[in-house]
């Protein structure tokens, strides 16, 4: 039992968990933290930028834990980052600039993994093997090969790892859902999420890599390039870093709501079609997107548009059966025709896109043990179909897909675009 | 120059050279200074295929990086279009341009570019000694380019230059090539790793191991066990980890069980280290019988069991089939009072129905730790038989109790709910309906028992509320209870609470579920009555008909029919005839009383009512209907459509005694049919008399 969590043995057999995940292999580094019912839960969030900001301010006002270590390649960002939280708590985490430095602590219940997308599955794997709790923002992986190594790892190791689909905690989706779920729209035979296009543009202006930044480790498993502005700060342009541009950004947040509510995560079959045509936009991943799926007994559409709006909604999703629609954003559902005699809801308003309640559920999890609300498997398997849609694009032709066996059917070539070599030594 | 040098050879290579072509305009889109018709460009070259590679192809080794960079989009389109059957020609000058870029007096940054497209370019059987000789390149980033792109092909020529390059890479470079075999998995490569499992380098034998783990190839056990046991500090866990996974292999092949399981136990017994001693034990667990139950309860007693426990734990959760759940019931018998909460947490999430016993014994139990235990067991093991004793204690006096066995309850009914698993969730309604402390479970509950009505909530519904309060619920769903009271045996009940919600009938869900219910409850034409239907008319037809002609042409005199009159038509006498429908939806079948396509047909009655009453006539039809009450038109829908109740309404006031009722139904194709009942204006069934 590690030094820090001598906590009273009965109370951990109340807590520990059952379930599928089997524990394996603990520590590669470190020893696994067991985390008590009424333990304060100590936490790292590696990647402070953006997003990372956000889970940050959210974090260092939650009762239930506690921010002990900060990480980024770039030391500006967790210097910052750390001043916030200090103002905030009156308490100053510690700050790393390599995330193994983290990871061999022993006194870190869980991480936050809060890098650009090509870091993500190798930050839960080694989370994992270290014996840390991790919750992973989305998209959990770029290739399907890194997601089923990440589901593995956790059920290897028995950890919890949550993806950051915070929209499975909202109110107004699990609303959405149980009006779908009870039957009332019928027979739900097609589903349409949309949203607007990438904002990264092309081009690049390569030059030293800033004071302060480890350029070689924010590249990691990714290929060797210079540093540049355009890669660091719009990595999400980029195909080497980000699969898909807004694809795999909202894209994994709606279509896991599309997938949610037709009850299926596995495609049968993508097609999709996209485009940059806007002079000086898109630097590998195109900013209009449109992605057809067929799943079994309906299909589903994707749209990434200049103004995109349905019904004047920005973004969404729609669900239509043979009774009748329903609209769902973090906002309302809306369910027409009005004969249905189902009043909008409205939810929440958000308030950041770190949500506390998904936060609750990942802490809650690692108390008991039990699976989060957007367990890895579901969180790799909502970011599949996205990534599909990606590669369908880059092959250019209609794709089969085989859940099953995770490979495409009859096309070898495009089974290809499932795995990405990693640049050594770092290997999943 | 060297530019100048590499785009001529290129051309050279591939045949080709500029013509006057619209790829002209579209290459000096891709190389000019407009930004959109760089993006045009880089759209419309994709669709040239092969005839555009020549043109693209050496633009890859252009100074401006907004140049090459689109060139090496379009180029990664291309390599995607043309890797389908039929365009391997295309295919094959793309590999070859490629190739070209990969020769010795190349610039670094040209090889890189030509290394990044040659994973999406090289087909199977393409030979691949350019990318090949740079594994031995004096430049480690090229090295390492060249290995990361022959791992993404994937080919066997590219597995067997991998191999091939170990003999001579350094021990750190080794390591690197067998992890890039160990993704690519080709048999043949596995002597290489199997040789390179006794290197005297650490790290290079768990690279090996790494490599072999995938076969489950048990002539590996030596060298994977070597591996193991003579693996340093810095690579004892790849060791450790690549023999587990090997162990699963096994499993997974099928035919060496015990050996895999023999695999497991050997760490378990022989490596101190926890973190390998959890992940055997998660090996046991995942595939292992009810043999590991007492390898499992003997490592506990060993000096790190405490440390074992969650490991034990799960692989607990994991085991599967009869023999495991009786060898844990007995253990769980023999357990520590602590390890049986453990023990009861894990039990819980099996779901397994073999437990439910013991787990409500559990929820019953003295010890307060292991009756919390087993509340939320019984919760996490999702079966319906579990309800009962998260009931009972959800009705306790025990404050901590209470809200577990509540919090349990809801959690099942929203499962349920979720998975529309009708029966269970209406038990599980039922349950937290009883339970509930206050308004809001209350009435979240009562939602789920209307939405899942089942015979037995009816009392809750009967007892619990007050005629108001039930008034306030949807009748389509009290409607609902009174069909399952019905399936259960209980005619009485069913009947009683029918009655009360005659008067409710308003909508058409609701009438459209009482004609279901009624309908089995008794005679088709009292069902048809109680809900004010008429179900017997005098009927003429067929007249024809158009679209066009509406309810324009007057055929029978309408309104005002004598019902004792002949009609002649295609030299045949039509009569009225007398029809009584026996629908318990007042469905009259045209179809069968006088068929044909593009006709109409007059259907007529008259019925009497004690005083003078505000009615409102409520018709549903196949196709088009106009109604005439007194003589007066007071509905008129020329439509094509198909008929459901309630479809449309005309208020009336009829008189004292006897009221005439006239219908002209049109039948465009089709179905052909009709439906008309009386109702009071507020929706409930108007009584009335059929004048024969």
């Amino acid at each position: 039992m590690s030094s820090r969590t001598e906590f009273n043995r009965r109370k951990f057999m109340l807590t520990v968990v059952g379930g599928m995940a089997a524990t394996a292999l603990p520590a590669r580094r470190a020893r696994a933290a067991r985390v008590g019912a009424n333990d304060k839960i100590r936490l790292a969030v590696i990647g402070n930028g953006g997003m990372g900001s956000r889970h940050i301010e959210a974090l260092a006002t939650n009762d239930q834990c506690t921010l002990v270590a900060l990480c980024d390649v770039a030391k500006s960002r967790y210097y910052n980052a750390a001043d916030k939280v200090e103002q905030m708590t009156g308490k100053r985490p510690d700050g790393y600039q390599d995330f193994r430095e983290v990871l061999d602590r022993q006194d870190i219940d869980g991480i936050f993994v809060v890098t650009p997308d090509h870091w993500h599955p190798l930050l839960t794997i080694l989370g994992c093997q270290a014996g840390k709790d991790v919750y992973v923002e989305k998209p959990v992986c770029t290739t399907i090969t890194e997601g089923r190594a990440m589901v593995q790892a956790a059920r290897r190791y028995g950890r919890i790892v949550q993806a950051g689909t915070q929209q499975r905690s909202m109110p107004v989706f699990q609303k959405a859902i149980d009006i779908i779920r009870s039957g009332r729209l019928g027979q739900i035979t097609t589903a349409g999420a949309w949203v607007g296009v990438n904002g990264w543009g092309i081009g690049e202006t390569p030059g030293p890599v800033p004071k302060g930044l480890d350029w070689d480790l924010w590249l990691g498993p990714a290929p060797w390039s210079p540093y540049s502005p355009e890669r660091f700060g719009g990595f999400m342009g980029w195909w080497d870093y980000a699969r898909g541009g807004q694809l795999t950004n909202w894209g994994i947040h709606l279509m896991d709501v599309v997938q949610w509510g037709l009850g299926q995560d596995r495609i049968l079959s993508v097609q999709t079609l996209g485009g940059s045509f806007r002079g000086g936009a898109g630097a590998d991943n195109y900013e209009s997107i449109e992605a057809l799926f067929e799943y079994k007994g309906c299909m589903a559409t994707w749209e990434q548009r200049h103004s995109n709006t349905h019904a004047g909604k920005g973004y969404g999703v729609n669900f239509h059966g043979t009774e009748g629609a329903l609209f769902v954003d973090r906002g309302t559902v809306v369910v027409e025709p009005a004969g249905l005699g189902i009043p909008e809801f409205v939810g929440e308003p958000e308030k950041s896109w770190a949500n506390p309640p998904h936060h609750n559920n990942f802490f809650e999890a690692m108390r008991t043990r039990k699976l989060p609300v957007a367990d890895i498997e579901q969180g790799f398997r909502s970011t599949s179909t996205v990534l599909l849609a990606g590669i369908a694009l880059r092959v250019g032709r209609k794709l089969f897909w085989d859940g099953e066996a995770e490979r495409f059917l009859h096309d070898e070539e495009a089974n290809r675009h499932l795995h990405r070599a990693y640049r050594a030594p770092w290997h999943l | 120059m060297k530019q100048r040098v590499v785009l001529l050879t290129l051309a050279c290579v591939c045949g080709f050279w500029a013509q006057a072509t619209p790829l002209d305009d579209l290459i000096q889109g891709l190389t000019g200074n407009d930004e959109v018709a760089r993006s045009t460009a880089r759209q419309l070259l994709v669709r040239e295929g092969g005839a555009a590679l020549p043109r693209v192809l050496p633009l890859l080794t252009h100074e401006d990086a907004r140049i090459w960079w689109a060139a090496n989009n379009v180029l990664t389109e291309i390599a995607g279009q043309v890797s389908v059957p039929g365009r391997e020609a295309e295919r094959q000058v793309l590999t070859d341009g490629l190739m070209a870029l990969l020769a010795p007096e190349q610039p670094a940054n040209f090889k890189i570019c030509a290394l990044r497209l040659l994973p999406l370019a090289t087909p199977e059987g393409c030979a691949v000694e350019p990318i090949a000789k740079l594994l031995a390149d004096t430049d480690a980033d090229l090295r390492e380019k060249a290995r990361e792109t022959l791992e993404t092909i994937r080919t066997t020529q590219a597995a067997e230059a991998l191999c091939n390059a170990l003999d001579a890479a350094d021990p750190a470079f080794q390591s690197a090539l067998l992890i890039s075999l160990s993704q690519i998995k080709k048999p043949f490569c596995l002597d290489k790793a199997a040789s390179l499992a006794s290197s005297a380098d650490a790290r290079v034998r768990a690279s090996a191991a790494l490599a072999l783990a995938c076969t489950g190839n048990t002539v590996y056990i030596p060298l994977m066990k070597n591996v193991w046991k003579s693996s340093d500090a810095a690579t004892s866990f790849d060791a450790c980890d690549a023999l587990l996974r090997f162990a699963d292999a096994i499993v997974m092949h099928g035919g060496n069980f015990d050996t895999a399981m023999g695999l497991y136990r050997e760490v378990l017994a022989n490596d101190n280290n926890v973190v390998h001693q959890s992940g055997a034990i998660a090996g046991l667990g995942r595939y292992g019988d009810e043999s590991a139950v007492p390898v499992i309860l003997e490592a506990l007693k060993s000096a790190n069991g405490r440390e074992l426990e969650p490991a034990a734990l799960a692989a607990f959760a994991s085991l599967q089939g009869v023999n495991a759940d009786n060898a844990l019931l007995d253990a769980y018998a023999e357990a520590s009072q602590d390890m049986k909460i453990g023990m009861v947490a894990a039990f819980g999430r099996k779901q397994d129905a073999a437990f439910l016993p013991l787990l409500a014994a559990a929820a019953q139990d003295a010890d307060p730790a292991l009756h919390k235990a087993g509340i939320n067991a019984l919760a996490d093991s999702r079966q319906a038989a579990a309800l009962d004793g998260l009931l009972a204690n959800a009705q306790s006096d025990h404050a901590e109790y209470k809200e577990l066995a509540v919090t349990g309850l809801k959690r099942l009914a929203q499962l349920y709910r979720q998975q529309n698993e009708k029966e269970a969730a209406g038990k599980a309604f039922l349950a937290l309906y009883r339970a509930a402390a206050n308004d809001e479970d209350k009435q979240a509950a009562f939602d789920g028992i209307k939405q899942f009505p089942i015979p037995e909530a009816f009392d809750v519904v009967m007892n619990s509320m007050s005629p108001e309060e039930m008034d306030k619920l949807p009748v389509a769903a009290l409607v609902g209870l009174v069909k399952g009271m019905q399936d259960a045996g209980r005619a009485d009940d069913a009947n009683k609470l029918m009655a009360r919600l005659m008067a409710r009938l308003n909508t058409p869900d609701a009438v459209r579920q009482a004609i279901a219910v009624l309908g089995q409850m008794g005679p088709a034409v009292e069902a048809a009555h109680k809900l004010g239907f008429v179900n017997h008319w005098m009927i003429a037809g067929p007249f024809p008909w158009s679209m066009a002609n509406a309810f324009n042409v007057i055929n029978v005199n309408e309104p005002n029919v004598d019902p004792k009159a002949m009609y002649r038509l295609d030299n045949k006498d039509m009569a009225w005839q007398a029809h009584e429908t026996g629908d318990a939806g007042g469905v009259v079948n045209l179809s069968a009383v006088c068929p044909g396509d593009h006709v109409c047909a007059y259907a007529y009655t008259q019925i009497s009512v004690p005083a003078e009453a505000d009615a409102v006539v409520r018709t549903g039809s196949d196709d088009g209907i106009k109604v005439w009450v007194n003589g007066q038109a007071v509905i008129e829908q020329n439509v094509d459509r198909p008929c459901d109740v309630d479809q449309d309404q005309g208020a009336v006031k009829l008189n004292a005694g006897v009221n005439t009722i006239l219908v002209e139904c049109t039948q465009n194709g089709g179905g052909w049919n009709f439906r008309l009942r009386l109702t009071t204006p507020d929706g409930a069934a108007l009584p009335f008399d059929i004048v024969k």
